[in-house]
């Protein structure tokens, strides 16, 4: 993999992303040729802008009254680049996977845009949404949800082939599809078998499978090991690093495990309560943390350290640095729900907003203006009717 | 590229027990295995024999654990006989059921006649075999058209949820509030035809809402797991999700109620029956036996014995099936 934005400087601010190069196209057959188009690698191939997602909360049996909403996804911008890997962290319920759903167009956006190649696919339908959904792929969290248990492993790969049909021709799927098994690393004779008969780390080679079949130009990652055995994880992500240059594919890399998100990722992207609260290279954010919750700051909690598996050298990359207005009482944890938890990180002296990121020349430090008093920001008050 | 190297092929192993994989190396090709393992690019078979041997899915296993289920085997081959006699009555019994003679009303056991007599002078053993055709057909039928009406109608209100299923749902709230005898015994009373249609379409109409509740749900399961989202992801039309992924997970409750529901509409036809407003003369019903031979219970037992201990073991018979279906199918249920 080339050093993609791998570059120590020149922070990627996510508020001040480019304009996107919006394609017009008056018919669906516009669209489809526009979606059809090869990118340059290191050309933005999705562009994310103000993307929301709120869901509603109802009260009521018949006539439901909308009493709030929980802001999953709440103004989310980025680019990912053709060829790059762009990590998305974040503690869990951070609006991860929503991000994933919208991306993939399996939620409808509250507001915002998704621009692939410069068309909006959350205003896509019929023909276009169908060429945009062969050439954005996902591979889901949990192995043992995300295959049908009443399918072979030559239907559940060899599907993609029967709703895309112009992909490979009848006679010719079955052949893809020993390919394919053997692209993943499993065994192409066992095509006839169920999922039930593979552990988790095949099955998740199975799931990558169906993901390449259609030959897409972006893979969505929504937390794609975090369901197997450590020594598994390793295997599938060099597995996905192996295809990605193989196969020049962008991934979108969901985790929370840092390391790995390291290990695979040129560029990450930190969120926070909805929001992307940083984004840069994988030096940037994990040497020189600016958001108080991110992983920087996170990162050498528990787990084995060079030292004392308990107490990290101070010097040690990983050990944890408290930051300038971090409060020394811990804050409930954040939730979309809540009202005042984690509300320090409004006090963001920039913005009043968590999502505020810091201008080039704060390679880190503190961010939050307003030391706190103790006892301040905490006591979580849920919303409730009338709020 | 190097040559091929499989993950291993012993099936349930946990994976990646020989694969020095270290993350912190970021080049190189870390599938390495010892190559022995790959040697031809041919994994080793399974211990479920060949990789390229017959599979078993989810519904052979089903089978498998039937066919050696005792209740399975016994109540199989009870509804076998059922079926066979209802077909084929005639195989049995030379007589006809019609074809009574009031001189002989009430007689016992004869020769030629095991069973005796009923009031009418009529063979109580052609009579009983002739009523099993009437309550296989009626229990099938009944049991074929909740099934379908109610996981069709309770199927897309799960899959398609909001306003459509609010609406069932609450439709479905009040035929459970309407007690089915009551019901009976009022919408029955102004049929006057003798076939088994109204009794049928009755149970139809009473009995979709158990089996669309059931469906719904099952659906509503079903359709949250990730293989459905991976459907729709590579742009699956919905008629596909509901046929390929949605249904053949969704249809094994639908299958086990539906089974033992097929013995109590054999008793609800016996029940409607006896109270007058099931079926009537001359169809031949086991229910309208024991109803006639119930005042004669002291005088002549055997005539509500024959027709009444057919009815019991052909409810149990089919109670028992889906009782065994269910454990076969979903044994997390029992």
């Amino acid at each position: 993999m080339a050093d993609l934005g791998k570059k120590d400087e020149a922070v990627d601010a996510t508020p001040n992303v480019t304009d996107v190069e919006t394609v017009d196209a008056a018919t669906e057959a516009e669209a489809v040729a526009a979606i059809e188009a090869p990118v340059e690698r290191g050309e933005p191939i999705l562009q994310v802008r103000n993307l929301v997602k709120h869901f509603p909360l109802t009260q009521g049996i018949l006539f439901k009254k909308q009493i709030g909403a929980v802001k999953a996804v709440d103004g989310v911008s980025f680019d990912l680049y053709q060829g790059e890997t762009l990590g998305i962290v974040g503690e869990s319920g951070c609006g991860k996977s929503t991000v994933a759903k919208l991306l993939m167009n399996l939620e409808r956006a509250t507001a915002g845009e998704v621009f692939y190649k410069g068309q909006d696919i959350t205003k896509l339908s019929g023909r276009a949404l169908k060429a945009v959904r062969r050439n954005i792929q996902m591979v889901f969290q949990d192995p043992y949800t995300s295959l049908n248990p009443r399918m072979t492993v030559g239907d559940i790969i060899g599907e993609p082939f029967d709703i895309h049909p112009e992909v490979a021709p009848k006679g010719d799927r079955r052949r893809k599809v020993q390919e394919l098994l053997d692209v993943v690393g499993l065994n192409p004779e066992y095509i006839n078998r169920y999922p039930h008969q593979f552990s988790g780390g095949q099955r998740q080679r199975i799931g990558i499978a169906r993901g390449l079949a259609l030959n897409p130009e972006i893979i969505i990652c929504d937390e794609p090991v975090s369901a197997l055995d450590v020594s598994v994880q390793a295997q599938v992500v060099n597995l996905m690093e192996k295809l990605q240059d193989e196969f020049n594919l962008s991934y979108v890399f969901i985790a929370h495990d840092l390391s790995i998100v390291r290990h695979i990722s040129d560029r990450v992207g930190v969120m926070y309560l909805g929001k992307m609260a940083e984004i840069g290279t994988d030096v940037q954010i994990y040497d020189h943390p600016t958001h108080p919750l991110h992983p920087g700051a996170a990162v050498g909690g528990p787990g084995p350290g060079p030292g004392s598996p308990r107490q990290p050298r101070a010097d040690h990359p990983h050990r944890r640095r408290p930051l300038a207005g971090e409060p020394a009482v811990r804050l409930p944890l954040p939730h979309p729900l809540l009202e005042g938890a984690g509300q320090v990180l409004h006090r963001d002296a920039a913005a009043g907003d968590p999502g505020a990121l810091p201008g080039p020349g704060h390679p880190g430090g503190a961010r939050i203006g307003v030391p706190l008093r103790r006892g301040e920001g905490r006591g979580p008050r849920v919303l409730t009717r009338g709020t | 590229m190097p040559e091929p190297q499989y993950e291993d092929g012993q099936t349930m192993a946990p994976t990646g027990a020989g694969g020095a994989v270290d993350l912190a190396t970021s080049e190189g090709e870390r599938l390495e295995r010892p190559p022995s393992a790959a040697s031809g690019g041919q994994a080793p078979a399974g211990p479920e024999g060949s990789p390229t041997g017959k599979p078993r899915s989810l519904w052979s296993d089903a089978w498998r654990d039937l066919r050696r289920n005792p209740v399975f085997l016994i109540s199989g081959v009870v509804i076998l006989f059922l079926v066979l006699v209802s077909l084929w009555p005639s195989a049995l019994t030379s007589g006809n059921p019609l074809d009574c003679d009031l001189a002989k009303a009430q007689q016992g056991s004869q020769p030629g006649h095991p069973f005796g007599f009923d009031g009418q002078g009529c063979d109580v053993y052609t009579r009983t075999v002739y009523g099993a055709r009437t309550s296989v057909t009626v229990g099938v039928l009944a049991t074929l058209g909740v099934a379908v009406l109610g996981s069709v109608l309770g199927g897309l209100a799960g899959f398609f949820g909001g306003g459509w299923d609010a609406v069932l749902s609450r439709i479905t709230d009040m035929f459970f509030a309407i007690p089915v005898v009551l019901g009976g015994l009022v919408l029955l009373s102004v049929v006057t035809s003798s076939t088994v249609w109204p009794v049928i379409g009755f149970m139809v109409l009473l009995g979709w809402p158990q089996i669309s509740r059931i469906a719904r749900g099952s659906v509503i399961t079903a359709k949250q797991n990730d293989y459905v989202q991976a459907a729709r992801a590579l742009g699956a039309s919905n008629s596909r999700m509901l046929l390929r992924h949605i249904t053949p997970n969704a249809i094994a409750p639908v299958i086990v109620v539906a089974t033992i529901a097929l013995g109590t509409y054999i008793a609800l036809e016996a029940t409607l029956s006896y109270l007058g407003v099931g079926l009537k003369p001359p169809t031949v019903s086991w229910g309208i036996d024991i109803s006639a031979a119930s005042q004669y219970i002291r005088n002549a037992p055997h005539m509500l014995l024959w027709p009444a201990g057919a009815l019991a073991i052909t409810v149990l018979a089919f109670i028992m099936l889906g009782d065994a279906v269910r454990d076969a199918l979903d044994p997390k249920l029992r």
